[in-house]
This record gives structure tokens, sequence and C-alpha cells, in this order.
């Protein structure tokens, strides 16, 4: 028997090894139900000839690439925070020394900087396309509803990020970023609570940063894993695809993830190379720089909230972010024809545009 | 005098005579109940001229001025109140402006730099004896000294409201000395304290303490005084040692290693001007050169020594701190010129990467379909 | 059969290849250190601060020293830190010696253990005096 098989055998004699390879392919590896009684060769095999549509294709590739980005946002992170100090004094000198004098310290930070904001594209990306497809039908609610959560979660994962470096850029971008949050309703007492106010000072800092590495992220682990656990168990949306071919997990799938990661290490190197992120120096709370406004995803909520009076604009954002959580239990009511829900998704699309180039402007 | 009289003088006077009043008015005796009569006599309360200039009344003459004046600021019961010093007219009577003034035209009184209607308090901003104005008040008749005084490093400063003398810090207003050059240094250095202790310590100090020369004016001028113009060390070196003797190739060493030292600190500031377009973060390093500059200003007044060694000691530092903030410089434009060309080598090779893993699949797929 | 073994020894390797490049490149990130910004640490102290009665415990770049003069305007400079755990030595001045507060280690005032748990020298380190000043480097 070769080494490995030997090794196998002990530790199966010892430990469920099926049990293990469920909990690592319960993030994404595998897409199937795995039954832990069987011994892990068998487990294996049974994954390697199950067969699954082609995920690789459009559209399900936006759920795999959300995934690696998310793995590769968690590792850079850590590398980053081997060396970041989340203190008012140092944070910034700190972030300094990543770009600039420690060895790749430049290409992790913009890794990871790059790779936020393309999260957040892809993600919204996402809802548009479960409107589109309809998704939202049953059994797939809560599909729906927890990919809205992934998305409000990684929102507020960037935005606590978003302060970290504490440059001039950081600084005030939040400061307008919680100006906008300030002003819709539930979410702003909720902000408050999280993180102790409205204004920055020395320990909102530490609260940002404690949110940003463990809280979101935890948040995001367990939201990921509920994810996948209701597709292994109602199966992807079938589509009309435009080839019924069925791929095996082993070799094909596990493949094309390898081949998808080496695309998105190359996307984000090639940003990192080309559009590197530029500190402003420290930040200033006596200055504030011209141009510089809310990070680009919350633009839209700028014209919601400044021209409807009284307040109410707060309160329709809120309502908004409420209907979208709760759509799959009245949306099948009112969107029934297939078209319909193809031209409200090209709709809202637009308007999201039209309003975030709106906030552009008047930022 | 009854208050209303005293009301009632003022105006009086001021009727014949409205220029000159209403110039007084401003002034500070008007202030403090010094009018017409107080110096000039007369009847403050007629309009006929006969009547108002009787009265011993007098225009006071030049030559009494001084004495005119020191009848009540000598008087320490009267200035006392005020907090004035009483001394001017014997310091005036004893010093070059005062003494035998009635006999030179061009000597000058108390009038001539004091004003004589308009005379105002010190802080006030047109008072000639103003610290703002007293450098014009003394060019009346200093002209030359002014135009010297005005092309220096002290006015210079001066007008950015830095610490620097005018006229009246180093000369006594009514004292006004011609320094004895056995003196200057200890002037020099009542502000240039480290200047004056490091040029004792050297040879300079020793030679000046028995011979008088050189002194701080000898090189740096006395009113002229420029940044930098002791580097000129012929004009400044040269005038005492012959160009070849060895205290001059002293001093071109002197000279060379400071201008070298400037020229690194210059140098390095041009790159860190450099890396900040690119852009490089760069406040780190920019606070490291002020310690360089520093140093450097140190090691300039540590040069009145003459001691080679010395300035060595801090120049070096300041040296150090310049080429490492060069090196370091230099290191990090240096890696980000290889970025790009570590990109192309990395795309080169993630495509090789993936055209294995698909062909690899392709033949792991027609493998498992031939079984 | 031999195609097989090229195209998936090709394979390996790259991983293998791969899996090197990102230890090389994880390394290098990791193992910054900050440089010392002094390429030789010394300290100047004026010598009417240290006294028999009054020696001075200082910082040579990263390294904790101790300063002491002894008899006749001899100084000497020996390193604080306790060759066992680390610890920060205090000066005995009666009896000469240097004691470790962590395990009562024990070393002369040369720097020799003499009892207790360390049993390496402490570092000494340069003195020289100039004018009135006197200067400790490594």
């Amino acid at each position: 028997m070769s080494p490995i098989k030997k090794i196998i055998k002990w530790l199966e004699e010892r430990i469920n090894l099926t049990e293990i390879f469920s909990f690592f392919s319960a993030f994404g590896l595998y897409y199937g139900e795995i039954d832990t009684k069987d011994s892990i060769e068998e487990a294996l095999k049974k994954a390697s000839i199950k067969e699954l549509p082609p995920y690789g294709k459009w559209p399900h590739v936006l759920g795999i690439l959300t995934f690696l980005l998310f793995v590769f946002q968690i590792i850079t992170g850590m590398l980053l925070a081997f060396y970041y100090q989340p203190t008012l004094l140092s944070a910034y000198e700190s972030t300094r020394e990543i770009i600039r004098d420690i060895s790749f310290g430049w290409l992790i930070f913009n890794i990871h900087r790059w790779g936020a904001d393309l999260l957040i594209i892809i993600l919204i990306f996402r809802i548009a396309r479960f409107f589109y497809h309809q998704v939202w039908e049953k059994p797939r609610e809560l599909f729906w509803i927890i990919g809205i959560a992934i998305l409000i979660v990684s929102m507020g994962s960037f935005l606590t990020g978003k302060l970290l470096p504490f440059d001039q850029n950081s600084y005030w971008s939040t400061v307008r970023n919680l100006e906008i949050i300030e002003k819709i309703p539930l979410i702003a007492s909720i902000f408050n609570f999280l993180v102790g106010g409205f204004l920055i000072e020395e320990g909102t800092i530490i609260r940002f940063y404690f949110l940003h590495i463990v809280v979101f992220p935890l948040l995001l682990w367990i939201l990921f894993y509920l994810h996948f656990s209701t597709v292994r168990r109602v199966g992807l949306s079938a589509l009309e695809l435009k080839k019924e071919e069925k791929i095996t997990f082993y070799p094909s799938h596990l493949f094309s993830l390898l081949t998808a990661t080496f695309i998105i290490i190359f996307i984000l190197v090639t940003l990192s190379v080309f559009f590197s992120f530029r500190l402003m120096g420290k930040a200033d709370p006596l200055k504030t720089p011209s141009g510089t406004g809310p990070s680009w995803f919350m633009l839209f909520l700028i014209p919601v909230i400044e021209y409807i009076p009284w307040g109410l604009g707060g309160f329709l954002v809120l309502l908004l972010l409420i209907l979208l959580f709760l759509f799959p239990f009245f949306g099948e009511r009112i969107f029934r024809s297939k078209t319909l829900t193809k031209v409200l998704t090209f709709f809202f699309v637009f308007l999201y545009l039209i309003l975030s180039f709106w906030g552009f402007r008047i930022k | 005098m009854s208050l209303l009289s005293i009301i009632l003088s003022i105006s009086l006077c001021g009727t014949c005579h409205p220029d000159t009043n209403s110039i007084f008015q401003k002034s500070i005796h008007n202030t403090e109940g010094v009018h017409c009569v107080s110096c000039h006599g007369g009847d403050p309360n007629t309009l006929d001229e006969g009547k108002a200039h009787s009265q011993n009344f007098r225009k006071i003459p030049r030559n009494l001025i001084p004495q005119h004046c020191g009848s009540c600021h000598s008087n320490p019961l009267l200035m006392k109140p005020y907090g004035i010093s009483t001394d001017q007219l014997s310091l005036y009577l004893s010093s070059i402006h005062g003494k035998d003034f009635e006999k030179s035209p061009k000597k000058p009184v108390c009038t001539d730099c004091h004003g004589v209607h308009e005379i105002k308090k010190k802080d006030e901003p047109e008072g000639l004896t103003n610290p703002f104005n007293v450098v014009r008040t003394c060019g009346k008749c200093h002209g030359i000294i002014l135009q010297e005084y005005l092309s220096s490093y002290h006015y210079e400063a001066w007008k950015e409201r830095k610490n620097s003398p005018i006229c009246v810090t180093c000369h006594d207003p009514h004292l006004p000395l011609k320094f004895k050059t056995a003196d200057i240094d200890k002037l020099c250095g009542r502000c240039h304290s480290i200047s004056r202790e490091s040029f004792m310590d050297g040879p300079h100090g020793k030679f000046f303490y028995d011979k008088g020369v050189p002194s701080c004016g000898d090189c740096h001028g006395y009113h002229s005084i420029k940044r930098s113009r002791t580097l000129e060390i012929s004009g400044t070196c040269g005038k005492c040692h012959s160009k070849d003797s060895k205290e001059f190739k002293t001093a071109e060493k002197l000279s060379t290693m400071l201008l070298q030292t400037k020229v690194e600190i210059e140098r390095t500031e041009k790159i860190l001007d450099d890396a900040e377009k690119i852009p490089i973060a760069v406040e780190d390093y920019r606070a490291r050169i002020e310690e360089a500059k520093t140093f450097l200003m140190e090691a300039l007044i540590l040069t009145h020594s003459l001691s080679v060694e010395k300035n060595e000691e801090t120049l070096e530092k300041a040296r150090l701190i310049s080429k490492e903030i060069e090196r370091e410089i230099h290191e990090k434009m240096r890696n980000l010129k290889w970025r790009r060309f570590g990109l192309f080598v990395f795309w080169f090779y993630i495509f090789l990467t993936i055209f294995i893993i698909m062909r690899y699949k392709r033949w792991l797929i027609k493998r498992r379909s031939e079984k | 059969m031999e195609r097989r073994n090229f195209l998936r020894n090709i394979f390996g390797g790259t991983i293998i290849l791969w899996v090197g490049g990102i230890f090389y490149f994880l390394l290098s990130y990791l193992s910054y250190a900050r440089k010392g910004k002094e390429v030789f640490p010394r300290v100047k102290i004026p010598s009417r601060e240290i006294s028999p009665s009054k020696p001075a415990l200082i910082k040579v770049g990263e390294e904790h020293v101790w300063l002491i003069e002894n008899e006749g305007e001899i100084f000497s400079a020996i390193s604080a830190v306790c060759t066992h755990k680390r610890c920060i030595l205090e000066w005995d001045r009666e009896s000469k010696r240097f004691i470790c507060p962590c395990h009562k280690g024990i070393f002369d005032k040369e720097g020799n253990p003499i009892f207790g748990p360390p049993s390496k020298p402490l570092k000494r380190f340069n003195v020289f005096k100039k004018g009135d000043e006197i200067i400790v480097s490594d």
C-alpha cells in the first residue's frame, strides 16, 4: 500500500475523515450532500463522479467568484493584520510602512483594496441577476435572503475597512458615509450601538477594526455556509441552458475552480500594479480636501436622502431595505410574468446608475 | 487752573494754531495733561494775540531743548508714576550725540528723534520711537549705515517678525556708543552665545583676547551682516592670512566641508521632492532631513572654533542622515521600476499555468470517458 | 503512458512552483524587520551624572546597559539583561553585584554569573571618556 493510503487508513480508524471533508466542502469546494457514514475513499469517489450543471459557465460563475474573492480578502487581510496598528497615532504610519517599506506590502494592500471593490460590484451584479432570473421563487427564498444579507454585511465590511488606513481620503469619506447612515432610522441606531457614535475619535478606530476583522468576517463565513447549505438541499437553479452539458466534480469542476483562482489572481495583480492606491497624507480633522465624497456604492443614497423632505428619505431607504429582504414572500404574487421581471431588472439597474451619477454630481 | 480753564485753554490756543493743535491732540503729552502752556507759557484763556503771547510766552530755541525736556523728564518725582526712567538727559549729555551739542548744529536734540508736537508712546504704531519706526528715525542722519542695515540679514529677519536686533538693541538711544572692538564679542554674544563660546575656545579667541582682532565685525560686518558671507573666505579670512598659509588652508577645508554638506542636503531634498511626485509618502524622511539641517547649523556655529575635527564630527552626522535617506529612497524608486517588468513575467507564468491546467483537465476527461 | 506521466509531471511541477513562490513571497513579507536607524548606536552621558553611589541604567540602541563608576573614575558598561530569561538586572551597591529579580541569579561586577540559574556571562560594552562626557558604544 502506498504511504498515503497507509496514513489515511490509520487516520480513518481514529477520526471520521468524511466528516472533515464535508466540513471543508461546506464552504464551496463541493456542492452536493455528503453522507458521512461512507469511508473517505467512497465519499471521494462519489463526489468525483457526481454530476453537476456546468458552474463554470455564466451565470453561476458569479457565485464562485464571490466566494473566491472573499477567501482572497481573508488571506490578504490576515497578512495585513501582521503589520497594521489600529491606534490614532500609528494607523497612518503603519499603513505607510506596509505600502512603502515592506517587501510586497504594496501588493497585499492593493489586492485587498481592489478585491473589496470587485467583491461589492460582483455582489450587486448577482442580486440583479437573481432578480432577472427570478431566483426568489420557491424553494429558493432563503437563498435570496441570505444573498441580500451577504451584500449588506460586505458593504459594512467595506465601510469599516475604509477608515483603517487613516489617510485624508479614508477619514473624510468615512465622515461622509457616516453622515448618510445617520439619516436612515433603524440602521443608524444599530450602527450607533456598534460603533459608539458618529464622531471619529480614538475609540472609533479600534471598534471599526474589530468589526472589520472579527465580527463581519465571522458573519460572512456563517452566511456563506448557510448559502451553500441551501444550495446543497435545493440544487442550483436550472436555467435555460444552451447545452444540457453535465460535468463531474473531478476533474472538471475542481480544475475550473483552480483556473478561476488563477484568473482572479491575474486580475487582482494587474489592477494592483497599474492602478496602485495612493495615500493622501495623514488624516487631518481640521482640513477637508476637495473632491472627497462617500464610497461609490453609497452615492445613490444621496439624492434620495437630500431631496425627499421631512427626513422621509431615510425612511424610504429603510423601507426599501426591508422590502428587499422580505421580497420572496410577496414577490411571487406580483411578478409572475417573466418579461416584466426582465424589464424591471433593467429599470432598477438604470435607476441605480442614474441616482449614483446624480449623487456623484452633488457630492 | 480750573478744569474749565484747562479745557478752554486747549481750544483757545488751537483757534489760531489749528494745524499744530490737531497734531498735538493725538499725542501722549495731551493725553497725560501736559498742554501748550506747560512748554510755551502764555495765556491760554484769551484770543487776543498780544495777551495770549504774554506772560513768559516763549518759543523754545534749539539749544535749550534738552534742558527744557529734562526739566520734567529728569525729575524722578514726576516720572515715577509713569515708570519712565530719568537718566536720559545725563546719558545724552555724556554721549556723542549730546556732547557740545550747542556748538554743532548737526548733533540731534530730543525733538529730532521724538518729534515736537506729535510725540507718541513707544507702543503706538505711528510713534517715532516705536521699534518698527526706529530704523528710519536713526536713518534720518545715519543714511549710509541705514542702507547697510537694510541690506542685512538682521533687517530681513526683523521684517519677518523674528527675534532680530534693530539700532537701539545694540546702541542705547541716549548713549549710543561706538563700541570698542574689544567689547563687540560680548555684545554679539548676548544673542549668539554659542558662537561666542566656540570663538573663544578656538585660536581666534585667544588672539582676540590679547590683540583685539579679529572681532565679530571684522568678518561678518557691523551693520551689513549677511548670511554665509563668511564662507567667501578670500574676502574674510584672506584679509589677514595669505593664500598659501596654513591658516588659509584650514579655512578652505572648513568652508569646503560646510558647502559640501549643504549641497548634499539640498540634493537629498530634491530627491525627496521627486519621490513625492511619484508619489511616495515622504513625511518621515522630511523630518529626518530637518535633523540633518540642524546638525549643519550646529556645525556652522562650531566653525568659530576653527577646529576641523569638531566640524567633521557634526557634519558626519548630517551626511550620514543624508546618505541613508538617499539610499532608502533610491531603493524604493528602483523597486517601483521593477514592478511592471515583474508583472509581465508574472503574466507569462499565469497564462502558462492556466494553459497547462486546461490541457490536463481535457486529458483527464478524455481518459475518464475512455474507461 | 509516457504522455500521462509527462502531463501529470508538468502539472505537478507547476503547482509546486506556485507553492514555492508563495512560500518565498510570504517569507519576505513577514520577515520585515524595522531596520535599526542607528548603525553604530552610542550614548553620551555627562560624567557628573554617574557616581559610585548613582549608577545609570541606559539604553544603547535597543539594549539596556548598566553604567557604573568603580573607584578611581573607571567606568564599566555591562548589559542589564539577565542571560537566563531576559529580566532586567538590579545593581546591589553594597556587595557590588547584579541581582536578577526573577530567579535570584547573581552576577559579579564584571558580569560573570556566580550564583543561580544563569550560566552565560553578561555582554560588555565599550566605554571611553572624552572631556567630561562618557561615551558608551556597542
